[in-house]
């Protein structure tokens, strides 16, 4: 184990705590304010489309601000999973590079949707054709992006298959790796909603919106879950010098 | 109840036995399986939902599909999963030499069954048959594009496990691996058994 790797265990946990505060920000704005939840169907004509950005305007667009202010709320949790996952890899530490750039770029696929919706909302009386494009745009932006998430996904699977860390104190049990498998193999339904108007496989159905939500969220909070096990038992290493 | 032990047990695997009988894999996999077929169960039933509101035009549609492209899939398929529980248990005794080989058997099949779906899915394309042409076709495009990302992800699992077990694997947590791979593409195998059945064969 390299130890020019070990960083500040408290300012890890404050970069944890800050991924799960900032994410319920989203989440409100996100469900409360903007109302996207459920997604609104793919199949919505223009007129359909212009209302959900016109009616409670003001609304929407403080929902926007807030989802703009908290939408890069996995970068925190992104950096201290590479910092993990670099105490446990041999030399130059690959996995974590991969992931943690992976995280980085792909936060962008959370958070322009938002700024996206929010130019949909800005001029809510145009023409609705021209709200319908924007809107899909954003949905689309939102559902259907794929190629990064699996490569940072892949890492952490790497890394919790192949340390020599009992999994009790790692914060990549080997049933973290599996439950990281899942949600990669799941991923791959994101991009099918570029077929699908209607139905579950559409961007407001069970395979490219629901199902995703659901492990997202609980991977989220198992992997939030973990590492924070992990700083706790490395903290209690420091202090008794071990 | 036998002590856990590293020395080839009766079934001439290398694994320690756990006391309480032996989980295929390990624990820990089966929340990837339980997890995947639940999810696979949801798509399954709402098929099956989808379908009682218009029995006559699914019937129609199925008959635009060909049940001997849709049957070698399966027997190529099961031919692989085969190979794979074959390769696994040659892994588990040591035998670096038909581990391997069986493991690549089991991807050519799996191959098989791409270059089949490949030609399918052109055939389907060249009669104008598209996803929004009936509900069905959004099923049988999405369902079998799906699975066959779960094909495609188990192929690259099988590349990998020819490569890794032509060393011998000494590591309990490596064989574990290894079996919880080979246990992925059962699975692989059991989706695609049921959706042959639901969208080739059921009337």
């Amino acid at each position: 184990m390299d130890k020019s790797f070990h960083a500040s265990t408290r300012s890890q946990r404050f970069l944890v705590w800050l991924t799960i505060v900032l994410a319920v920000v989203f989440a409100i704005s996100y469900v409360g304010l903007m109302r996207f939840f459920p997604p609104p169907p793919a199949s919505l004509s223009a007129e359909e489309v212009a209302p959900l950005y016109s009616e409670h305007n003001i609304r929407f667009r403080i929902g926007v601000i807030f989802g703009l202010i908290s939408g890069g709320f996995l970068v925190p949790i992104t950096i201290v999973i590479s910092l993990q996952m670099a105490r446990l890899e041999k030399g130059v530490p690959i996995w974590a590079i991969l992931q943690a750039l992976t995280g980085v770029v792909g936060t962008v696929f959370v958070w322009l949707p938002v700024l996206v919706w929010g130019v949909a909302s800005f001029t809510a009386e145009r023409a609705p054709e021209l709200t319908l494009l924007i809107h899909e745009f954003g949905w689309l932006l939102f559902i259907t992006p794929l190629s990064l998430f699996p490569m940072q996904l892949l890492g952490i699977i790497v890394v919790a298959f192949t340390k020599d860390e009992p999994d009790g104190h790692s914060a990549f049990p080997r049933w973290m790796g599996y439950l990281t498998a899942w949600q990669l193999v799941q991923s791959f339904g994101g991009p099918i909603a570029v077929l699908f108007k209607t139905g579950i496989f559409s961007w407001a159905g069970l395979l490219p919106f629901w199902a995703p939500f659901a492990l997202f969220s609980a991977w989220l909070a198992a992997i939030c879950y973990t590492v924070l096990r992990a700083l706790r038992h490395q903290q209690q290493l420091a202090a008794t010098g071990g | 109840m036998e002590p856990a032990t590293l020395s080839p047990d009766n079934t001439g695997s290398l694994r320690p036995e756990p006391p309480g009988g032996h989980i295929p894999g390990e624990a820990g996999v089966w929340i990837l399986l339980f997890g995947e077929m639940t999810f696979f169960a949801l798509l399954f039933g709402s098929f099956l939902l989808y379908r009682t509101s218009d029995i006559a035009g699914f019937t129609a549609s199925q008959a635009h599909l060909s049940k001997a492209v849709g049957l070698t899939n399966t027997l190529l398929l099961l031919t692989s999963s085969l190979f794979v529980a074959k390769a696994v248990g040659a892994a588990s005794r040591g035998d670096t030499g038909s581990a391997p080989r069986l493991f690549r058997f089991g991807l050519a099949c799996a191959i098989g069954f791409i270059a089949l779906k490949g030609f399918e899915y052109y055939e389907l394309l060249e009669r104008g048959i598209v996803v929004n042409s009936h509900v069905f076709f959004s099923f049988y495009f999405g369902l079998t594009v799906l699975h066959l990302g779960h094909v495609v992800i188990g192929s690259v699992l099988l590349g990998a496990m020819s490569v890794a077990t032509g060393k011998l694997l000494t590591k309990p947590s490596h064989i574990a691996l290894i079996e919880s791979g080979g246990c992925f593409w059962h699975m692989v195998d059991l989706l695609w058994i049921i959706i042959f059945a639901l969208l080739y064969l059921v009337e």
